[in-house]
């Protein structure tokens, strides 16, 4: 993980337009401080796609996948791989409490962890998808529930097709609010490699 | 068995699912849908010798099955363990599948309703016993184990389920959840899923450690793998009968499988336990005190108890609980465990007001926030029943004495939540000497054991009485500290400052009563952690708040008010403001120094000059100014603006940043916190008619609930401005709910309230 990476996302966040070298070097102490607080975890499920139409429905999985944006994301894929990731209820609980401590590490908290667990979901899914790919398919990028036309609910699907709160402690409210708040719900499209 | 295992069956889930069971759906409806599998899977279970068959309930819950008719689920389920042949048949209880308040959305209260539903349908269908597993919060497995015992007579055992390091989801250690489970009566205490049984035996030996009750162990068979697109265990049923064995020899009684584990694994668990007779343990007696993720014992070193949290002779405190300034309590919540207090004693007796309610609210908000566990402070039954109740762990309940009526009030709740119980030297009269509070002592131990108090659990409190009136108090109360210590056996507290009581200089006197009472064989004294001079007795146990390592930016010209405001210095702004107002009015200093200050910082946020925490930063500065012009008497008056983020949502980071901001600019704010009611925003308007309703909401899903909340203010004829932010809102969107303003950040929201205030005033 290169956390200047992260941390030029955290910025970005904050509203930093130019490049701040004090700034980074306080998103750098808190990251170093409040590290141990992270603590990512994934479950993740292939499945087999068994129709596109009148919407995307998966071999065994209870739900289906509504939407044209999720259709196109699919488009010719054999089987879709669904993902859910989370950063844990830690850090979670360390940015409120810096709220009250320290407040401008709070809020920078919020962002470094925000822009780490986006970071660190792709990475862990990347493995992922590089296991798929090892048996001759190849595998596109995570869609999330609220791009395009993909309900949100989808979010809630998920995790329970995935059992993701036994697996990973990852939950949804009734409003659809994933909790931990550092939680990120995807699907990868996977489609098997032609010869050429 | 006959020779005293209790054998349980395997796993149902993973089971269904081989038999096409859809990811996502529910596998209790099976129980209605496909009654002939699942009996054939407890059938199977039985024939490997199962005993105990548990029914397919696991997520049967009113919560989590909408338009299903889970009472019907779940007594289809009871029903069929028992066709199938079980000798017993252990009702399935689980977890939600949400976070409880204030981390999520679900009550307590709600929670406790739908297990209390659960336990009567199984308890109806002829359930033996109430198995509640694979719980990561231990407050709602805490909720479910009361729920149990409060509407069956069943036997209720309990489990967690832990990772690889060894907590659960939300922190809670094996040690943590066995001291707390076992006092509050659980029959059997364990873990089961997550992890295989050889990955399980460090936890196994911790819980077999502290469990003053059987230990129940259920592992799953080992990890999941995949191969050729099928999910399979890697633990095979030789495997995992030979993990098991290194558990039962820890003495584990109560032994079955969870995910992955088939008849075959049960079956080779029957033949191994068949070989063995159980293994004795012997637990020794300890006194402590649990939050969800941290147990402290008494005894062996010093363990101090952070005495902040009590109004007594602290008007800020006070005026924060009658205004519920939940934020301000939390701080010295957060402090005292940062200065490294190791328990915080809560009392929030003031006659202004309800008691109860108070003390439930501020353990709520205490205990989620920080991880010591909580002493209740109160001599109200009602209070520290409510409190008990709702508290995540075994609490230390401060206190009882000698009085009936003390007696007959507080004990039955000790009793009830498996509390430590501080015992305080005091009857009909009040000792003077070591010999008559020795004597209170050994009465209190008495009484206490014979109304069914475990002595470990009781802690004496030799009382202190002040050295102003009789100069001998604090050797005698000193003496008998020691006295109890050694010839009792119990563990003892003492309110330390009580010493000093009337008298000059009264740190030093503390500090030095301080150090005699623990060469004395002090366990844990209540104190100010944040003294100085309290934690050089305490040689080094304590750390001082490091206030230094607050953010600065050192881009010079830190000089002045202004200075340290545009820098974000903390430090020393105290001490400047009070220089300047022996030549300025409060009002001149907040005019002339703090408001340009922020003006000019925010002009250089609006700009993207600065960042988000350099804006916070200043505004804490000035907080802390602030509080020097107000001084220590908090300021009457009725709010400005009211802030709140609306039903639903619990993001409250950006309307934190706004109430600080507005705070800095000296507005004042009525924070209703997250999650609120339309229906409380409307009644805190009626109270206090602000002219200013700020409202946030951070998910698209929670703007309706914002566009309600705006509604049943407009219908209550509320003519305050109303303003919105958060993440999700636009201009559009701020003008369809019908807002009269669009808060774009917190900067922003400051030049509303302006606009508004000036109109208003």
């Amino acid at each position: 993980m290169d956390v200047s990476l992260v941390i030029k996302d955290a910025l970005r966040y904050l509203g930093a337009k130019k490049r701040d070298i004090e700034a980074e070097a306080l998103l750098r102490r808190v990251y170093e401080g409040n590290k141990d607080t992270f603590s990512p975890r994934a479950v993740y499920g292939l499945y087999e796609i068994d129709t596109y139409t009148p919407v995307v429905k998966l071999r065994g999985y209870a739900f289906s996948l509504e939407g044209e944006s999720i259709r196109r994301h699919l488009q010719g894929a054999s089987h879709a791989l669904l993902a859910a990731f989370t950063l844990g209820i830690a850090v979670d609980k360390r940015v409120r409490e810096l709220s009250l401590a320290r407040p401008s590490e709070s809020v920078a908290l919020n962002a470094i962890a925000s822009s780490y667990a986006e970071r660190i979901a792709d990475e862990m899914l990347l493995e992922e998808r590089k296991k798929i790919e090892r048996d001759g398919y190849k595998t596109n990028f995570r869609f999330c529930p609220g791009y395009g036309d993909l309900p949100l609910k989808t979010n809630e699907e998920i995790a329970q097709a995935l059992n993701a709160q036994k697996k990973i402690g990852l939950t949804v409210t009734e409003d659809g609010l994933l909790l931990p708040r550092k939680s990120i719900v995807g699907i990868v499209g996977v489609t098997k490699e032609v010869e050429k | 068995m006959r020779n005293g295992f209790v054998l349980f069956d395997g796993a149902m889930g993973t089971m269904l699912q081989a038999r096409g069971l859809k990811a996502g759906a529910f596998p209790e409806t099976y129980n209605l849908t496909h009654p002939d599998v699942v009996r054939d899977i407890h059938r199977a279970y039985v024939e490997a010798g199962s005993e105990v068959i548990t029914a397919n309930t696991f997520g049967a819950n009113p919560f989590k099955m909408k338009n299903i008719d889970v009472e019907a689920v779940i007594k289809a389920g009871v029903r069929l363990a028992k066709e199938a042949g079980a000798r017993q048949v252990a009702l399935d209880v689980s977890a939600h599948g949400v976070l409880l308040e204030p981390n999520g959305t679900l009550s307590f209260d709600e929670a406790y309703e739908n297990y209390a539903q659960i336990v009567k349908w199984g308890a109806e269908a002829g359930a033996d016993l109430i198995l509640i597993e694979t719980m990561s919060d231990l407050l709602e497995a805490k909720c479910a184990l009361l729920a149990a015992k409060e509407n069956t007579t069943l036997p209720v055992y309990v489990t967690m389920t832990y990772m690889e390091d060894g907590r659960t989801f939300l922190g809670t250690d094996p040690v943590t959840a066995t001291v707390t489970l076992s006092a509050l009566h659980a029959d059997a205490v364990g873990v089961n899923c997550s992890l295989g049984a050889a990955d399980m035996l460090p936890l196994v030996q911790k819980i077999c450690k502290y469990a003053t009750c059987p230990v129940i162990v259920q592992p799953n068979a080992g990890l999941p793998k995949v191969k050729d697109g099928k999910t399979y265990y890697e633990d095979t049923p030789d495997l995992f009968a030979a993990a098991m064995k290194n558990i039962a020899m820890q003495g584990v009684t109560i032994l079955g499988g969870c995910c992955g584990t088939t008849p075959e694994h049960i079956s080779k668990l029957k033949q191994m336990l068949e070989g063995m007779t159980p293994t004795e343990r012997n637990v020794p007696a300890y006194t402590a005190a649990t939050s969800a993720t941290k147990t402290v014992f008494l005894g062996e070193e010093v363990k101090v108890i952070g005495e902040r949290l009590n109004p007594t002779g602290k008007k800020k405190l006070k005026a924060a609980l009658i205004e519920g300034d939940i934020d301000y309590i939390l701080k010295e919540a957060i402090d005292q465990e940062r200065a490294g207090a190791d328990i915080l004693d809560v009392n929030v007796g003031l006659p202004e007001i309800d008691e109860a309610k108070t003390l439930v609210r501020v353990v709520k908000e205490v205990q989620s926030t920080v991880s010591l566990p909580l002493q209740l402070d109160s001599s109200s039954k009602e209070a520290l029943e409510r409190a008990c109740r709702i508290y995540a762990g075994k609490p230390i309940i401060n206190s009882v004495n000698l009085k009936k009526e003390s007696l007959d009030a507080i004990v039955p709740i000790a009793r009830k939540y498996g509390a430590s119980l501080v015992g305080l030297c005091l009857g009909d009269t009040m000792p003077k000497t070591h010999e008559e509070r020795y004597a209170f002592a050994e009465k209190l131990v008495r009484e206490l054991t014979s109304r069914g108090i475990k002595k470990s659990d009781i802690i004496i409190d030799c009382l202190v009485l002040t050295i102003a009136t009789d100069s001998t108090q604090a050797d005698e109360t000193a003496l008998a500290v020691k006295m109890v210590t050694e010839n009792l056996d119990v563990r003892t507290v003492l309110g330390v400052s009580n010493v000093s009581f009337g008298m000059p200089d009264r740190l030093k006197i503390n500090a030095a009563f301080l150090g005699k009472c623990i060469h004395s064989g002090l366990s844990a004294p209540i104190l100010n952690p944040l003294v100085e001079e309290y934690a050089e007795v305490l040689q080094g146990k304590l750390i001082s708040l490091d206030t230094s390592a607050y953010f600065t930016f050192d881009t010079g010209g830190a000089e002045g008010i202004r200075g340290m405001i545009f820098c974000g210095v903390v430090g020393g702004i105290e001490d400047a403001v009070r220089e300047a107002l022996k030549t300025r009015s409060p009002l001149d200093v907040i005019n002339e120094e703090f408001i340009p200050a922020l003006d000019e910082i925010g002009v250089k946020f609006e700009k993207g000059e600065v960042f988000l925490p350099r804006l916070i930063a200043a505004a804490e500065v000035v907080k802390k100014g602030m509080d020097v012009l107000k001084g220590p008497e908090a300021e009457g008056g009725e709010p400005d603006v009211i802030l709140a983020t609306v039903k639903g949502d619990i993001h409250d980071i950006g309307k934190n940043i706004v109430k600080m901001l507005l705070q800095s600019y000296g507005y004042k704010v009525l924070d209703l916190g997250k999650d609120v009611d339309e229906k409380e925003v409307v009644a805190a308007w009626e109270r206090t008619h602000a002219p200013l309703i700020g409202l946030s909401a951070l998910m698209t899903t929670t703007v309706p609930s914002m566009k309600r909340t705006i509604e049943a203010l407009h219908a209550a004829g509320a003519d305050a401005k109303i303003a919105v932010g958060g993440a999700v809102l636009t201009p559009e969107y701020a003008r369809e709910v019908g807002a009269d303003y669009y808060g774009k950040d917190a900067r922003e929201t400051v030049k509303i309230a302006e606009e508004v205030i000036r109109h208003t005033k």
